[in-house]
């Protein structure tokens, strides 16, 4: 039974746990997994007969699609931090950052926000979540490639598609019948200052 | 919001960590689309490649100090999948250089990706590993700092435990 609202006690079991977790999970260089990134979209690249927009949309869904499957696994974990109140979602998500990123996720990512549908700032219409990156994992390892080539191609999607996928992942697992659709406002490939992605909720049918 | 514009740099990324579950989670996507598009020999070549171009990148910003073919490839892999490797010489040149040399890889992080052995039994599942090695014994050779005189290295991943062999083996051959 997943519970309507976190409470001091899951906060609390939330800090720990997510300090433990990371401490014992198999690590590796951040900058490498950039460069994977990075180097699978070239390889892609190759193979579609030179179509980066191709080859980017390739690895985003298989990036979204990996991580729904793997970390379904997780699921049972994280049930005890778990809740069906959305204003809950940006607590857990900073635990499941801090879960993969360890306490570095602060220097790449701030404090995702709630924003309820009748929000004066919510622009949608519909709740959703606000997420903005200081920097980004994906644009820092392609500053020396042609960026001309890469700025409409809504690259920080490959993570941003991740991320909105777990979401969903975890509203299915709760039982909350939503739909996400993710957008990406600002991208530094853009000129942008930061990167800022809008998760939008969707009501669905059971 | 006021932010100066900053995407980051490697220098921002290197040196932190990150689980290694996002890599294991990929790479088995990446390997299946290559087995798909391409024959078993180049989708192994492409495998190599990627990981030549990760370490020709990381070697921009990482410099390791030591000069010996072991530490070196021991360190990279520290870094990059969090794993040691044994090594044993397979054979040597008549003035008893090492001319093969294996390293063996008993916990192979990549191939621990991997759930269905059966899928991909055909291909060398962690080439990657393999392009990592050469790109970085190469750029060393080519510093001219090594203490083994080499001029080149080829390596070719020969047994992978996701494709069924009981441990992963990586064999780098010397040019001297």
């Amino acid at each position: 039974m997943v519970r309507e609202k976190i409470g001091f006690f899951q906060r609390f079991i939330a800090s720990v746990g997510k300090r433990l977790l990371w401490w014992r999970a198999d690590k590796m260089d951040l900058y490498v997994l950039a460069l994977m990134a990075r180097e699978t979209v070239i390889k892609y690249r190759e193979i579609l007969d030179g179509d980066l927009e191709k080859a980017v949309t390739l690895l985003k869904e298989q990036f979204a699609e990996s991580a729904k499957t793997f970390l379904s696994d997780f699921m049972d974990q994280m049930r005890l931090i778990m809740s069906k109140d959305l204003n809950d979602m940006p607590f857990m998500s900073e635990v499941a950052l801090y879960a993969i990123l360890g306490k570095n996720y602060k220097k790449f990512f701030l404090r995702p926000r709630y924003i309820t549908a009748d929000d004066p700032d919510n622009e949608y219409g519909v709740p959703h979540y606000r997420t903005v990156s200081t920097k980004c994992l994906l644009c820092s390892v392609i500053q020396d490639l042609n960026l001309e080539e890469y700025k409409d191609l809504n690259y920080g999607e490959i993570i941003s598609y991740a991320l909105g996928s777990l979401v969903e992942l975890i509203f299915d697992y709760i039982g909350l019948n939503y739909r996400v659709e993710v957008r990406e406002i600002h991208c530094f490939l853009r000129g942008d200052p930061y990167s800022e992605i809008h998760m939008l909720l969707f009501e669905t049918e059971k | 919001m006021n932010l100066e514009y900053s995407p980051g740099t490697p220098s921002d990324l290197f040196g932190k960590k990150v689980r290694l579950l996002v890599a294991q989670m990929t790479y088995p996507e990446l390997v299946g689309f290559l087995v798909q598009h391409r024959s078993l020999s180049q989708a192994e070549e492409d495998l190599r490649d990627i990981g030549r171009g990760i370490c020709t990148k990381l070697m921009e910003i990482w410099k390791p100090k030591a000069r010996t073919v072991v530490k070196l490839v021991n360190q990279l892999l520290k870094i990059v999948w969090n794993t040691k490797l044994k090594y044993r010489i397979a054979d040597r040149t008549a003035d008893m250089k090492p001319l093969n040399v294996q390293f063996i890889d008993t916990n192979c992080k990549l191939c621990q990706s991997e759930r269905e052995v059966i899928e991909y039994q055909d291909i060398r599942y962690c080439s990657a590993s393999a392009g990592l090695i050469e790109a970085l014994l190469n750029q060393k050779a080519k510093e001219g700092v090594m203490k083994l005189p080499y001029t080149s290295v080829k390596v070719e991943t020969i047994g992978s435990k996701a494709s069924g062999d009981p441990f992963c083996i990586h064999l780098c051959t010397f040019n001297y």
